[in-house]
């Protein structure tokens, strides 16, 4: 997501208007800290014409 | 989230009414009536004067309004709020237990002499009898060193019309 907004260079308040969610929410997404609901991921995708396997990897947590 | 302004309009009316036949209740019987009259009116009308004025203050201020809805919608806003409210859901449930728990002792500490009445009426009698002038303050228990507890319940025992003194070893 960092590197999308930062090679797009998109500001984190644009892409948050055009998603209609705060701009904490999209800073919590970029540092890891909150993983979107399935809705907001397509939407993020939507926006930035991608898949959503293509902005988000999916990590196996560590026992 | 805020209702709209004909919803605060009719509550703060209906918050000067309830103040204003509070006063009708001035009997003392209706005391306790009157009390809460009053303190449903003073919360409703200051909650719509509030709310009317956020209002007039979104009105003069569209982008605020709109950047406020987004941040209540928000899914991780939503996410916190709910998390918080199921914290403080889980804290209220062991309180109203530990609450529930803690009258229910009481209850048993006060019910005890009743018991043994049945047990043998005279030695129940005569244990209501002391739990009661203790409770009323009738009757110190003072230990033969004095302590600061004993002091204390000396210093209650001043105020009641009977004094009796039980001197414990």
């Amino acid at each position: 997501m960092t590197q999308m907004t930062h090679f797009l260079s998109i500001a984190i308040l644009e892409l948050a208007a055009a998603l209609e969610v705060s701009r904490q929410t999209i800073g919590s997404l970029e540092n890891g800290r909150y993983n979107p609901s399935i809705i907001l991921a397509f939407k993020i995708a939507h926006f930035f014409n991608l898949s959503v396997e293509e902005i988000f990897i999916y990590e196996e947590e560590e026992k | 989230m805020r209702r709209s302004p004909a919803f605060y309009v009719i509550l703060l009316f209906a918050g000067i009414c309830a103040i204003a036949a509070s006063f009708f209740f001035n009997n003392e019987e209706f005391k306790a009536v009157s009390g809460t009259l009053i303190g449903i009116g003073a919360g409703s009308s200051g909650v719509s004067i509030s709310n009317l004025l956020m209002i007039r203050a979104a009105r003069k201020n569209p982008e605020l309004e709109k950047q406020a809805i987004i941040d209540y919608h928000d899914e991780r806003n939503t996410v916190i709020r709910n998390r918080a409210k199921a914290k403080a859901a889980d804290i209220t449930q062991w309180l109203i237990m530990a609450i529930a728990y803690v009258t229910i002792l009481i209850s048993v500490n006060k019910a005890a002499p009743a018991r043994k009445m049945n047990d043998s009426p005279a030695a129940g009698a005569a244990v209501l009898q002391l739990l009661n002038d203790y409770f009323h303050n009738r009757i110190t228990f003072t230990s033969s060193s004095p302590s600061k507890s004993s002091l204390y319940t000396s210093g209650l025992d001043m105020f009641s019309r009977k004094s009796k003194s039980y001197i414990l070893s």
